[in-house]
């Protein structure tokens, strides 16, 4: 083979630029940020948070909820058909309340009755506590919470064309007797599609009562029909106690408004605009490749007739 | 009606290219064929593991699979408006490097919208995009727009192919399976060339390529309404329709010049694809780059200078985190084009697939950097979000799957290739000298 030193120098010098423009990639992809998923011992157990809270509902009972989560390096991540044994903690030792399973959202549920045998503390906190046994893949967790039932009241009244909403508070005590909650704060709203709305506070007077003006302008479902909940979160004695009551005091819901025409960007039927352009635009466009179709079937056509001609 | 002068000639010279495949050829099918099975098994690895084996995560939601369909669907409006705006202006230069622009568009609407499917999660619910559709949303006008335009790419190419397949059929020195010999007769649809059938054909295909001009626009300019009318910053923006046609047409023809000169390396096309197809479409290339720049300018600095909060963390994110890939896809990928061509000196085959392959590149980055930073500086941000979270970095599955992709655009372009010659045969070199024939009209 003949040597040629020109064609033998273009070559080298095809394969430095090759290689230059490689390298130039490499360190230009290297230098962007890199953010590994950080490598997990696939073997041992993942760590577990078991998030326990306890809530006086107003039909006496306690609502005791288990939230099991698995952490790892990106957040948390609820795990779901878990094990949770429910357990009242007393100066012999645990007592057991009873078991239950998480849900698909990593939350055990157990309702107990408020009037119930299980001792209290000194301070009249019945001491609870939510235990994850853990398997081979999660780590055990628990968690506990003190509380002392209590029951919200939520009820209605009008005075002068005022509608009101009246909360009246009370403590369940250790020897069955109930009392009323004084000098606390009741937050009282309406459940929407994301959270609760809240409409007012209500200050819980010596005797237990509170009242607030109900506003005016609450929606609430095509008949008016609107849930009320009042709920102490949180708080150091009472945990978290709520009660509710339905009125039929909210604006009338029209899915569509009368007011305002049906056809929107947020409607199920599109403007009528848009349809119209969308059908001229896709008339045009289909119109024009039926045509070219028709082109092809007639050169087919001809051609069956040449053939037949010769 | 005039004999095709030379066509023997030329199918004769393009026939080994479609008879067998070379030692080299096997070898780089071979290849493409791995990387496409390790593709599938990333695909694979993703559908069990679910999309936690990505770098996508609750703020950015969107990665390279976004990227991908973004750039492939850019460079198949390319090929269409090049092929399109070629034939309708009668470019004669365009013969040996028509079809190639046709192939990149069918070719590139096929692969690029596989890439949307790698990003959705509940693949079962993608049905509901046809069953529950609504006109309102830019997803529905980007699956009707596709679709639509995928069909229009099929018919433009097959009626481009129409003369070559006649030719195909009747070329009886072509040693090709007997198979290939019945596809291209009935594909063929019996064209002979007779007065009537170029007439019709020539009218079919003037529709055509200006449907496929308008439709590729209108496509382009839905797709990048997706982004445009999203409340984000560095989304949110006027000119984000020519925007995005100018760079999809801008990085096709970067593609287009790629394209052109391996096959003129691999199947000897010299005498057919030299150095003045590489300057035009070059010049093309310098202008679209013109318009690329300008539009990027005039996009960074009414951002830079409004001052506007979330603008400007993004511009900060950008010069700061994306500095290298900000400067290759704006300064870089748009310079270089515009030197290597501009300058008469530096206009050669070799100068101009390299700025040719520079701007492929850059404009990749160019989508990545509106697609990542943008989500990686939200208007809300996520409540006890994650460091890892807050930023992406692509994982092996996405580079599997790109490369995949990547791969699956060349084995395609061979395959086609080896089913039909690379460079149109029947209108190669030839006009017709007739009295009666309607092109001398």
């Amino acid at each position: 083979m003949k040597f040629n030193p020109k064609q033998q120098l273009k070559k080298i010098f095809m394969k430095r630029i090759q290689s230059a423009i490689i390298l130039a990639f490499l360190i230009l992809a290297g230098t962007s940020q890199v953010y590994a998923q950080d490598k997990v011992d696939t073997n041992a157990p993942a760590s577990t948070v078991l998030r326990f809270i306890c809530t006086s509902t107003s039909d006496d009972s306690l609502l005791l909820q288990g939230t099991v989560s698995v952490k790892h390096d990106e957040g948390s991540t609820n795990l779901a058909n878990a094990p949770v044994s429910f357990y009242s903690v007393e100066k012999d030792g645990d007592s057991k309340i009873g078991e239950s399973k998480t849900d698909v959202h990593g939350i055990a549920f157990l309702k107990i009755p408020s009037r119930n045998k299980y001792l209290r503390t000194d301070q009249q906190l019945l001491s609870l506590k939510a235990k994850y046994d853990g398997s081979a893949k999660y780590e055990a967790s628990e968690g506990e919470f003190g509380l002392k039932p209590a029951k919200l009241k939520v009820s209605f009244y009008e005075e002068d064309s005022v509608r009101y909403v009246k909360v009246e508070g009370t403590q369940l005590n250790a020897d069955g007797t109930e009392t009323s909650i004084g000098a606390i704060d009741v937050t009282v709203g309406v459940p929407k599609m994301f959270s609760i709305l809240k409409i007012a506070t209500v200050s819980l007077d010596s005797t237990g009562i509170g009242t607030a003006e109900f506003p005016k302008d609450i929606i609430g479902d095509s008949l008016g029909n609107l849930t009320v909940v009042a709920s102490i979160e949180e708080n150091d004695i009472f945990g978290n106690v709520k009660g509710s009551a339905d009125n039929t005091w909210g604006l009338k819901k029209h899915l569509i408004s009368p007011d305002r025409p049906s056809r929107e960007l947020w409607t199920p039927i599109a403007p009528l605009w848009m349809i119209i352009t969308l059908i001229i635009m896709l008339a045009g466009v289909w119109g024009h490749y039926v045509y070219a179709i028709v082109q092809l079937v007639m050169i087919k056509k001809s051609s069956a007739k040449v053939v037949k001609e010769s | 009606m005039s004999d095709i002068v030379g066509s023997e000639k030329l199918l004769r010279e393009f026939a080994p290219q479609i008879e067998r495949t070379g030692k080299t050829g096997k070898l780089w099918i071979a290849f493409l064929i791995v990387v496409i099975c390790f593709g599938w098994f990333a695909l694979y690895w993703q559908i069990s593991r679910g999309h936690i084996v990505t770098g996508m995560r609750d703020n950015v939601v969107w990665g390279v699979y976004i990227v991908n369909f973004i750039f492939f669907m850019g460079i198949s409006y390319a090929g269409a408006l090049i092929s399109g705006t070629l034939h309708l202006f009668h470019a004669e230069w365009r013969k040996p490097i028509i079809r190639m622009a046709e192939f990149i568009t069918i070719i590139s609407l096929l692969i690029g919208p596989c890439f949307i499917m790698l990003c959705v999660g509940r693949l079962d619910r993608l049905p509901n995009l046809i069953l529950f559709g609504r006109i309102q949303s830019p997803i529905t006008w980007d699956v009707i727009a596709i679709s639509t335009d995928i069909i229009g790419c099929i018919l433009f190419l097959y009626l481009a192919l129409l003369r070559d397949l006649g030719k195909l059929r009747d070329f009886a020195e072509l040693k090709v399976p007997a198979w290939r010999k019945k596809l291209y007769k009935v594909l063929a649809l019996g064209y002979t060339g007779t007065p009537e059938q170029q007439l019709r054909l020539k009218k079919a295909t003037d529709v055509m390529a200006g449907m496929v001009i308008a439709i590729a626009i209108i496509v382009y300019s839905v797709l990048a309404w997706i982004f445009s009318v999203t409340l984000q910053p560095g989304w949110h923006s006027t000119i984000f329709g020519p925007y995005f046609v100018i760079a999809a047409v801008y990085s096709g023809t970067g593609v287009l010049i790629v394209a052109m000169y391996f096959f003129r390396k691999a199947y000897h096309l010299e005498e057919h694809i030299t150095l003045q197809h590489f300057v035009n479409v070059g010049v093309i290339m310098l202008v679209l780059g013109a318009f690329f720049g300008y539009f990027t300018f005039s996009e960074y600095l009414t951002k830079w200078y409004g001052s506007e909060k979330n603008d400007e963390q993004l511009i900060q994110v950008l010069l700061k985190n994306y500095f290298y890939l900000f400067i290759l896809s704006n300064y870089v990928g748009v310079l270089v084009p515009l030197i290597v061509v501009g300058f008469k000196k530096f206009r050669t085959i070799r100068n101009i697939t390299i700025a040719a392959g520079i701007v492929v590149i850059a404009l990749w980055l160019n989508r990545y950097l509106i697609v990542v930073p943008t989500l990686e500086t939200p208007y809300l941000p996520i409540e006890d979000a994650r460091e890892t979270w807050q930023h992406y970095s692509a994982t092996w599955v996405e580079w599997a799957l790109t490369a995949a992709g990547a791969a699956m655009f060349c084995l395609l372009f061979t395959i086609g290739s080896k089913l039909i010659p690379i460079v149109q045969v029947s209108e190669l070199k030839e006009e017709p000298i007739e009295p009666g024939d309607i092109y001398l009209k």
